[in-house]
């Protein structure tokens, strides 16, 4: 009987204890009594349930514990994403043939109506290069990466010059080229696409000797740790290429046809912002230019890009004079209006795969440019 | 609110106890009651609203039949037209429900048919006309077996609102009980279903034989650990508030036979039918014929209950078939064969019946079949299932092993053995099983 009445009066105890835990941490501060109109439709309680879970006692030991007992059972793979103590890589499905579609033709249609040259830069994700990070058995189930680029380069080839950063990526693949916990390449990643481009812009890409590299950030943990936040993965280093000859100068404009707010390369202050990979290009305006000065280059590039690889373009702009980053994800209707192709001598399309075969991104905004 | 939430686990349950427990014992059905109706409340107003009228209709209905002699004809019609009443509310908002794609309301089986066994019930004189509208409202919307049952005669629970003490040795075998439902549901149902729902979403030239023989292990593992899981959670709640529910699956896939799965497989929705349609109609006393069409009235509104689709009105007939068939061809030959012989004889026609269960119509279900016996031209395996395999193996063996009687009966064992042993067992082992269901519910 003891026995039976301590077992109840234990469990009854767990029962109760996270409850009152709630209520003395000042848990319900904020919630007042539910309108009608939740309670009819029967969302009242989610608000609660909500707080409730994001608040409740050892959250992050249970979560933890959890992922760790689910890793050792062999589950690798959660929304979407596979993980180790590797990293965490998307494992991204077939891209979405009716956006591609209408994504290239936008392409097609916007090189068509420009005179300047344009190039095509589509980049895979960290799943179709860091192959040996993936389980053999779920290999062959993966979205082709390789084969859609070609597919779309093949569609391009008439009215671009398409960038192989596939092979010059594949080619290092046992190097840092993606981030563990982000689903975008490295400062290393994108100096190898840097190298690709170079081949077809007309540039003379530098070996890594010119460049002294700084890592200011060691416990990045990108919008992939989100996904699987519990993976008992490393936090990533955020590297910055400095170039080191000449003394070359290059500042960032932001939204150049607004404010035009200046700022040097690389602002180390926005390492500590929610987002830190914006140190690259600082805060996001939809345009920034990269204007290099004691430069014996003048040409011009301008880029539409999804801001996958923005660590690319200060590395690229030791050769040029000027660079305009217009971000698709941000530009607004205005700036892309303002946005003249012949002031430029070469344009650049770079994307990702991930935006490029699901997100209408580019069909969307070079519309309001081609009309 | 679900039963398997945090609101319910850790704010309504134990704040719901203490209330409950707050009160004497004679007030205890009216806190009950109150509890029942928020539960409602929080959970689906709507189906609150337009049931307590269904119910309140009944009540009415039960004392104007009361006032009628025995072999007055208007005790009859009343008893009719609340039957009607009742099965047309489930069939028709049901199957309303189905066409429109939206969530069919809560309770509404489990209310409407229990109001359909009361109107029977009090014609034959099998229960007492109920007088105290509360009491007859609780026992149709007692929260704990809102969602899914168990189906419970009207009867049964009225006997047990009158005031007595919760015993510590109820106490301490509910709580257990309704972790285990929990575990059960969250940890094991929950992951094998995600599974199962990634296999149904494959084409046709992405199955292999082995996602064709995985689907079905899934189906029949996800039903049972999601509905057992919510009956455990049903009966252990009730034990916490002095109430004894009926167990509604007793380890069905050890049955011997398939008239045994029958039996221990949605036990409760079995025995109503029992009660109200099998036995009435003369359950097999008669000949052949009538004995048949008996077990084939009732085990076709058995595959029914799962809803109106043709798939389960076939997977009703597939287990009508069977029982017919042990019953007069090889039931006999069945009884000489050795126990496990008869296990995997079941087991393996519970298997191909969830085949029918799965498929969304008879040619899917086919394709399945066929498939499955290597006449679909299908590989034998793909790597993309394999490696789905591999990611979930452990939670099907643990299914598999967990839907025997084997962790029961070390469990008996070792309180036969030693009580105390068995408690510190049982806390350290019930305590686990919480933390850890908490953690896939955080988790996911």
């Amino acid at each position: 009987m003891l026995s039976q009445k301590l077992l109840s009066i234990f469990l009854l105890l767990l029962l109760f204890l996270p409850g009152v835990l709630f209520t003395l941490t000042g848990g319900w501060e904020g919630f007042s009594l539910p309108d009608l109109s939740s309670l009819w439709d029967g969302t009242a309680v989610q608000p609660v349930e909500n707080a409730f879970s994001e608040s409740f006692v050892g959250r992050d030991f249970l979560c933890g514990a959890t992922a760790t007992l689910q890793t050792a059972l062999g589950r690798n793979q959660q929304n979407g994403c596979f993980y180790s103590e590797d990293g965490i890589l998307q494992n991204l499905p077939d891209a979405d043939a009716q956006i591609t579609e209408n994504n290239l033709q936008a392409l097609q249609t916007y090189a068509a109506q420009t005179p300047t040259p344009c190039y095509f830069l589509l980049s895979p994700t960290a799943a179709a290069i860091a192959q040996n990070k993936i389980p053999s058995l779920a290999l062959e189930s993966l979205f082709n990466q390789k084969q859609y680029i070609q597919r779309c380069y093949n569609a391009l080839s008439s009215s671009f010059r398409t960038i192989d950063g596939y092979n010059s990526l594949f080619s290092h693949q046992s190097e840092y080229l993606f981030y563990r916990t982000d689903s975008r390449p490295t400062a290393l990643g994108c100096y190898y696409l840097y190298v690709a481009a170079g081949e077809k812009l007309g540039y003379s890409a530098r070996s890594m000797d010119y460049f002294s590299i700084s890592h200011p950030l060691h416990d990045y943990r990108g919008n992939l740790a989100e996904l699987v936040p519990y993976a008992q993965v490393e936090p990533d280093l955020v590297s910055l290429f400095h170039y080191q000859k000449h003394n070359r100068v290059i500042r960032l404009v932001h939204d150049p046809f607004g404010e035009a707010a200046s700022s040097p390369l690389y602002d180390v202050s926005l390492l500590k912002s929610s987002d830190p990979l914006q140190v690259y290009l600082g805060p996001d305006s939809g345009v920034t230019d990269l204007l290099v000065s004691e430069t014996p280059y003048d040409g011009r590039l301008l880029v539409f890009t999804d801001g996958s690889c923005n660590a690319l373009f200060p590395v690229m702009a030791i050769h040029y004079q000027q660079i305009r980053v217009v971000n698709l994800h941000s530009a607004t209707v205005d700036q892309l209006a303002q946005i003249d192709p012949a002031q430029f001598d070469q344009v650049l399309f770079a994307f990702s795969v991930e935006t490029f075969g699901y997100d209408s991104l580019a069909s969307d905004a070079l519309s309001l440019v081609t009309g | 609110m679900q039963l398997a939430s945090f609101t319910f686990l850790y704010l309504f349950l134990p704040v719901s106890l203490v209330v409950y427990y707050l009160f004497p014992r004679r007030m205890r059905y009216g806190v009950l009651l109150g509890i029942s109706f928020l539960f409602f409340l929080l959970g689906d107003p709507a189906s609150l609203l337009f049931l307590s009228v269904s119910i309140t209709a009944d009540y009415g209905l039960g004392l104007l039949m009361e006032r009628f002699e025995e072999k007055n004809r208007w005790r009859r019609i009343i008893m009719l037209t609340m039957v009607a009443k009742n099965l047309l509310f489930f069939f028709g908002v049901s199957c309303y429900c189905q066409l429109c794609g939206i969530q069919t309301p809560l309770g509404l089986a489990v209310c409407t048919l229990l109001g359909t066994g009361y109107a029977v019930d009090i014609y034959n004189g099998e229960a007492l006309y109920e007088h105290n509208w509360g009491k007859f409202m609780l026992s149709h919307v007692l929260f704990m077996k809102l969602p899914t049952g168990p189906l419970v005669r009207y009867r049964m629970l009225r006997e047990q609102f009158s005031p007595k003490k919760v015993s510590p040795a109820q106490m301490s075998d509910s709580i257990p009980l309704f972790i285990q439902g929990i575990a059960k549901q969250v940890i094991l149902g929950v992951p094998i279903q995600q599974l199962y729902a990634i296999l149904s979403d494959f084409s046709q030239s992405e199955h292999s034989v082995f996602s064709l023989w995985l689907m079905p292990l899934c189906a029949a593992m996800s039903l049972y650990f999601t509905l057992s899981g919510y009956c455990d959670m049903a009966r252990g709640l009730g034990g916490m508030f002095g109430i004894t529910l009926p167990r509604n699956f007793y380890y069905p896939y050890q049955s011997r036979s398939v008239t045994d799965f029958v039996g221990r497989f949605n036990i409760s929705v079995t025995s109503y039918l029992k009660t109200y349609i099998y036995h009435p109609l003369g359950e097999d006393s008669g000949s052949f014929a009538s004995s048949a069409l008996n077990i084939g009235v009732v085990t076709l509104l058995w595959g029914l209950w799962f809803g109106f689709r043709i798939n389960y009105l076939l997977w009703g007939l597939y287990f009508v078939l069977l029982i017919l068939l042990e019953r007069s061809v090889w039931g006999k030959i069945l009884i000489k064969l050795p126990v496990f012989l008869l296990r995997v004889y079941t087991f393996s026609l519970v298997l191909f019946s969830f085949v029918i269960f799965n498929g969304n119509d008879v040619e899917q279900s086919l394709f399945f079949f066929r498939g499955m016996l290597g006449l679909g031209g299908l590989p034998s395996a793909t790597p993309s299932v394999l490696y789905l395999a591999s990611q979930y193996a452990p939670y099907l063996i643990l299914a598999i092993l967990f839907s025997t009687s084997l962790p029961h009966s070390l469990k008996g064992a070792l309180k036969q053995k030693s009580p105390a042993a068995a408690a510190a067992v049982g806390a350290v082992c019930y305590g686990f099983l919480l933390i850890l269901a908490t953690g896939f519910l955080l988790h996911s």
